[in-house]
């Protein structure tokens, strides 16, 4: 993620052949390249059976073709739909018990109990009782990606108020900042870092729970997301059609990382809390 | 620093070109008895013809040096893939999977039909009482490739003139889940096979359609294995087929001892007598029985047509006739 003139943490020696020196989009593209070709000099030299592998091309048509007319444009949006509301909801959650936790000391140890107790539920373990008591809805869904995203966000927010810097928060009960205003001024942007990073973490975790949910879930039709999309092209044998729904679901991740990087650049790198 | 890099690239290059080779030299290889049989089936009462076959350890007695293993998976799908990556040698799959393969270029064909099925379409809500009370409402089917949502296809277009009306709220549950989820209330219909039909509608559901109806009597499961295979085992395949044959009379000729066998596999519950009602359970409305235990396929050519015009088939690739399907010994059944 640097760019040319951002600080550099450790001296790195001169690369030998003068990789480095060469700009980002250009290194990411030659190994982007590397790997296709990688990919397709697989299919060419191994001959693997055309339901387990699908080539390069394939893929490429069959997204192509998706996109086109819908088939796999839909169920990409139906995901990110349900994934969007659940991380909000997640987001509000945490928003609210971190609050509670930073203004009351019942609240920490409540918030650290749930934490240590939910947290290392996985989403889909959840799916079947969610889906007793909510029915089988998008409602039980979104319970459960809310599950997977409230405790990364919370953990990290409880530790950015945490690790702030004692001195900041000093100066700002010293000028009489009421309690409120130290949240807002002093302890959430010093948090920030921890924040980006936990929402991070919740929006990957989410995209996990997500597509592991529809595999389970299966809904037909229209309402169907990627990862019904996926266990469709399963049924129907459409290898290709199950490559294209992960290269899919790859460059919606590559996309996402970007935009958490545009946001970190702007506010943590430039004020020099993080180093790119 | 040069070295240390050539080296390690070196190494990377190795590794890459021993799992090439590794890739490209796997492979089962066999002539004669077959080293190994792994038979895959899913639960249901359909599936009966295997369960006596692997109780009486049939396959074995007569091909001691194989290895046989029976696998029970939760659905088609999982079988499907066994085949094709060559993991499963027979499966047991229904006819609607079967097809999709078959028309994706598949190479299998069914060895040993095992049965006729009617299916039926179970509602609980009293006011669900035909297929066109459905739209809009929750219904599961095992697969959306599955017999049962092809004929849910077939309803649609006969009872709401678009045959994937339905489409768009239809659910894939295995038949357990699916059971439990119609007789909970959380779906609204559930397009199962026996025995989950029979007990549903033991439970309080009610027929909301029958595939019968709907296709004529059909075949309903079917056992399938690789051209290959075949090729390579041709005696073995056609034994397979004479075995379930054979387990046909069974049932037909000594219901009693079959249904004890059955109660043996499922570990006591349910009883021998359940077993035995099921087996040849014929419904009031029903000329003859759900199940019909045979060999003759009947209504591959009509389903693979439906299922082609719906586009479930990929669009191309109709079977001229019903032998394209199946292996020789099944020919002189004179199925269609």
């Amino acid at each position: 993620m640097a760019t040319a003139d951002a600080t550099v943490a450790m001296p790195r020696r001169p690369a030998a052949l003068g990789w480095a020196r060469l700009p980002l989009w250009v290194r990411r593209t030659i190994l982007f390249a590397l790997l296709i070709a990688g990919w397709q000099a697989y299919v060419s030299l191994a001959h693997p059976n055309p339901f387990f592998f699908a080539t390069p091309w394939q893929t490429a048509k069959e997204i192509w073709d998706g996109f086109a007319h819908g088939s796999l444009a839909r169920p990409t949006w139906t995901t990110l739909k349900i994934l969007l509301e659940g991380v909000g909801i997640g987001i509000l959650v945490a928003a609210v018990l971190t609050a509670f936790a930073t203004l009351t000391a019942v609240g920490d140890d409540l918030l650290a109990l749930l934490t240590s107790i939910l947290n290392p539920l996985p989403g889909v373990a959840v799916l079947p009782l969610a889906m007793l008591w909510f029915g089988i809805s998008t409602k039980a869904i979104l319970f459960v990606i809310a599950n997977a995203t409230i405790w990364p966000i919370a953990i990290a927010v409880t530790t950015g108020f945490k690790t702030a810097n004692q001195t900041l928060v000093s100066v700002g009960r010293n000028i009489g900042l009421s309690r409120v205003r130290q949240i807002t001024d002093v302890l959430a942007p010093a948090a920030l870092p921890y924040v980006i990073t936990g929402v991070k973490t919740a929006w990957a975790f989410g995209w996990r729970t997500i597509i592991a949910a529809e595999l389970v879930f299966g809904v037909a039709g229209e309402n169907g997301g990627l990862g019904f999309y996926i266990n469709n092209a399963r049924n129907y044998f459409l290898t290709s059609r199950m490559f294209a729904g992960l290269v899919v679901i790859a460059i919606l991740g590559v996309v996402f990382e970007t935009l958490f990087g545009m946001l970190e650049r702007r506010t943590v790198v430039r004020w020099g809390m993080k180093t790119s | 620093m040069k070295t240390r890099l050539t080296v390690l690239a070196a190494a990377l290059a190795a590794v890459t070109l021993a799992a090439f080779a590794a890739v490209a030299l796997a492979g089962n290889r066999a002539e004669g008895p077959p080293s190994k049989i792994t038979v895959a089936y899913q639960p249901g009462l359909g599936y009966a013809p295997l369960i006596l076959m692997k109780q009486q350890k049939l396959i074995e007695k007569k091909y001691p040096g194989t290895k046989v293993e029976w696998k029970v998976l939760a659905s088609g799908t999982p079988i499907t893939n066994g085949v094709i990556s060559g993991d499963i040698e027979i499966g047991a799959v229904g006819t609607g999977p079967f097809l999709v393969g078959w028309a994706r270029g598949v190479d299998w064909k069914v060895i040993a039909p095992l049965n006729l099925g009617d299916l039926w379409l179970m509602a609980k809500d009293p006011n669900i009482k035909s297929v066109a009370d459905l739209k809009g409402k929750r219904v599961a089917t095992p697969t959306n490739t599955s017999i049962q949502a092809v004929v849910l296809r077939k309803m649609a277009q006969v009872k709401l003139g678009d045959p994937k009306a339905l489409d768009s709220t239809l659910l894939a549950m295995d038949h357990p889940d699916g059971m439990q989820a119609l007789l909970s209330g959380q779906i609204d219909a559930h397009f199962t096979s026996p025995p989950f039909q029979f007990q549903e509608k033991v439970r309080g559901a009610h027929i909301v359609g029958k595939s019968y109806n709907y296709f004529g009597a059909h075949t309903f499961l079917v056992s399938v294995m690789t051209q290959k295979f075949y090729d390579d085992h041709t005696d073995f395949a056609k034994f397979f087929y004479n075995q379930v044959a054979a387990m046909h009379n069974l049932i037909k000729k000594n219901p009693d001892k079959a249904a004890h066998i059955l109660q043996d596999d499922a570990g006591g519950t349910p009883t021998w007598r359940q077993f035995k009602q099921w087996l040849v359970a014929k419904d009031p409305g029903l000329k003859g029985p759900a199940l019909t235990w045979t060999t003759r396929p009947l209504g591959l050519m009509r389903t693979a047509t439906f299922m082609s015009k719906t586009g479930q088939l990929g669009g191309s690739r109709l079977p001229p006739s019903w032998r394209e399907l199946v292996f020789p010994p099944v020919y002189p059944t004179k199925g269609s």
